[in-house]
């Protein structure tokens, strides 16, 4: 278990094997976690992010890129253990070949944590016709004044995109990678911190 | 009154004699038990091989290892037939005096209180079932209960019985199978519309409320049918254990909603496995209200076998003090061009826990599917829990899968406005949480809509402290 005391920003590169990682954050403070997860193999990361001081904060990012025959698997937890405390989580998976995304992440909300503002979202775009993606985002709150919203999207390439960017000239396989690096990229909007997004950016293993 | 049996209108039919009728099986589960049953009720002998292979299943299968408590269950401390009168209170005046306050005040004509409460041995709108019933032979339709259905039907019950739901579907479906009793069967010949919602408290036959129920709804090719279930007004039950099965059936191009609105009493655990399968360009829609009982375990389901199947559900739950409602919906796309919606509603209270659970599954081939869920959950005080536990697995590239939540309380802001225009915080609240559910509420028939808004006004009252 990691303490976080004050802002900090932490960038993983994860490409295989079996990663657990666990985040303290003190009173007033925060976490930013990015992770770029590339792979062909096989993943199974499990970050979990504890709230414990009162008005601290986390988000997580994670962009995912999944080829070949890879299977990677994501456990997230936000745990809200002291009032006023925000997290942000979004998980963005590209799935080409016969890859596959399996989430499941959890926000609990203890009864103390009380004005807690919780989101959770995945989303994951399947390129290919034996991609296949699991989602199982889950809240357990047990505070009543809160906030706490998840989502969840699992789609396909949009034939209107598609279709536009022929008319623009663009071949498919181009106009393919165009609209699936602009689907990741749009995940560091979460940061809201415009030097920790652009640090973050710099340090994307594929061009975003 | 409440000394004569409901006996008296099976009666008539002719199966059975009052005093075969007089029976209760031993306390616990075994195969004697399960074979007295199928005994008393005279059933053919596949029937009676079904219940006790269910029997045999049912000891194999493990509790779930998920959801709710169900640790306190002793299957060994539970009646599994009765005859009806003896479970039902005798006189309006033994009921619990809550369920009595109850009644008077969601505004129950008094015919269907007693009727509703099980005090009476007759419901008074026999007459008006009898005309109904006429006017459904006539084009064909069959609505019985589920008894007379595999006495009078047997070939018709024997070809989809255990079809959607076989008893190796999970331990609850097993004991079903091998105890059922009561419960509908309907069956829609093609092309037929029935034009009034089918309501299961209009059949005199009070083993309709019972522990153990079957539902079995045909519906062929082009024909559409609403079946309602249950009342807004609280049924008081005696029996701790209630475990029914509901298997629907929805042809080419056919139509069935299945409303229910279950409002047990607070001791009850409620287990209960309904699922449709849905074949081409089909519609099935379930609407799933529950309020009562101790622990509800509910997940109605569609099974999307035909290209352009559709399936929805929408579902409500209140829970209040010491009450645990998991619901939620499942829809499971087997075919192309299937779509899907669930939208659920939870309020949770007085130190309540409500939880959705869901599942949406594409399987690989099913192309451009669509299946959208939303869940909303308020928690109206601090001792109060909500969860959501959904999953998708989508096997399939071509498709567009979307799920979103919400857990809040109610908002200041709408409370304060409320207030400033003279509304007490009480009358605000449920006014408010009326509001919350009314995209539901709405898709009621409309008794039971106003029936549902004053409910919700009474669990309100007194939220406030």
């Amino acid at each position: 278990m990691k303490s976080v005391k004050t802002n900090t920003l932490i960038v993983r590169t994860i490409e295989s094997g079996t990663i657990r990682e666990d985040y303290k954050v003190a009173a007033s403070a925060h976490l930013t976690l990015v992770y770029f997860v590339v792979s062909s193999g096989e993943i199974d990361l499990t970050p979990s992010v504890h709230l414990v001081g009162d008005g601290s904060s986390a988000t997580v990012v994670g962009l995912v890129k999944g080829t070949k025959s890879a299977k990677i698997q994501i456990h997230t937890l936000q745990h809200h253990q002291a009032p006023r405390t925000t997290s942000n989580l979004l998980i963005k998976s590209v799935l080409s070949d016969k890859s596959e995304c399996i989430y499941d992440g959890g926000i609990r909300v203890d009864a103390s944590a009380q004005k807690t503002d919780a989101y959770q979202r995945n989303e994951n775009l399947l390129l290919d016709e034996h991609t296949k993606a699991v989602s199982s985002p889950a809240l357990e709150i047990l505070a009543n004044d809160v906030r706490c919203t998840h989502g969840a999207v699992v789609k396909t390439l949009d034939e209107n995109e598609l279709w536009y960017l022929s008319t623009r000239g663009i071949h498919k396989d181009v106009s393919r990678s165009m609209i699936a690096e602009g689907f990741l990229q749009s995940a560091f909007s979460q940061i809201a911190d415009s030097d920790e997004r652009k640090k973050a950016e710099a340090q994307a293993p594929f061009t975003v | 009154m409440g000394q004569k049996s409901p006996i008296s209108s099976r009666y008539k039919y002719g199966f059975h004699k009052p005093e075969n009728y007089l029976f209760k099986s031993n306390k616990g589960l075994d195969e004697a038990v399960v074979s007295n049953i199928s005994d008393q009720k005279r059933e053919p002998r596949w029937m009676r091989e079904r219940r006790l292979m269910a029997y045999k299943i049912f000891g194999m299968k493990s509790m779930p290892m998920w959801g709710a408590d169900l640790s306190t269950i002793d299957f060994n401390d539970i009646y599994y037939y009765i005859r009806p009168t003896d479970k039902k209170a005798n006189k309006w005046e033994d009921l619990p005096p809550e369920i009595r306050d109850t009644y008077d005040r969601i505004g129950i004509p008094e015919a269907e209180k007693k009727f509703l409460s099980g005090v009476s041995a007759q419901y008074e709108s026999e007459v008006v079932y009898k005309s109904i019933q006429s006017t459904l032979s006539k084009k064909g339709v069959i609505f019985l209960d589920m008894d007379s259905a595999l006495r009078e039907y047997p070939d018709l019950v024997r070809q989809y019985f255990g079809t959607v739901i076989p008893s190796g579907d999970n331990k609850f479906a097993a004991l079903n199978t091998c105890v059922w009793s009561g419960g509908s069967f309907v069956y829609v010949p093609r092309g037929v519309h029935v034009d009034l919602p089918l309501q299961a408290y209009f059949r005199i036959n009070a083993a309709n409320m019972g522990q153990f129920e079957r539902t079995l709804i045909i519906a062929e090719e082009g024909s559409y049918v609403h079946y309602v279930e249950g009342c807004t007004a609280p049924i008081y039950s005696t029996d701790s254990l209630h475990s029914a099965v509901v298997e629907i059936i929805v042809k080419k191009g056919a139509r069935v909603r299945y409303t229910t609105i279950q409002n047990w009493s607070s001791n009850v655990y409620n287990l209960v496995t309904k699922r449709a399968r849905v074949e081409e360009e089909g519609t099935m829609e379930w609407v799933d209200g529950n309020l009562g009982s101790k622990i509800t375990m509910k997940y109605p389901s569609v099974y999307l076998m035909g290209r352009k199947a559709r399936g929805e559900v929408l579902s409500i739950a209140y829970a209040g003090a010491g009450q645990h409602q998991d619901a939620g919906g499942k829809a499971v796309h087997y075919a192309s061009e299937t779509t899907s919606q669930i939208i659920s509603k939870s309020i949770s209270r007085g130190g309540g826990r409500t939880s959705y659970r869901g599942l949406v599954e594409v399987f690989a081939g099913a192309k451009d599917c669509k299946s959208k869920v939303v869940c909303d959950a308020l928690i109206l005080d601090e001792t109060s829990r909500s969860d959501t536990y959904p999953t998708m697995k989508i096997g399939e590239a071509r498709t567009q899968i979307e799920h979103e939540a919400t857990v809040s309380k109610i908002g200041d802001e709408q409370l304060f406005y409320l207030q400033s225009r003279g509304v007490t915080k009480e009358i605000a609240q449920s006014m408010i949480v009326n509001g919350f559910i009314e995209p539901i509420v709405k898709e009621l028939p409309l008794e039971y809509a106003v029936e549902m808004n004053r409910l919700i006004q009474l669990q309100m009252e007194g939220s406030v402290g």
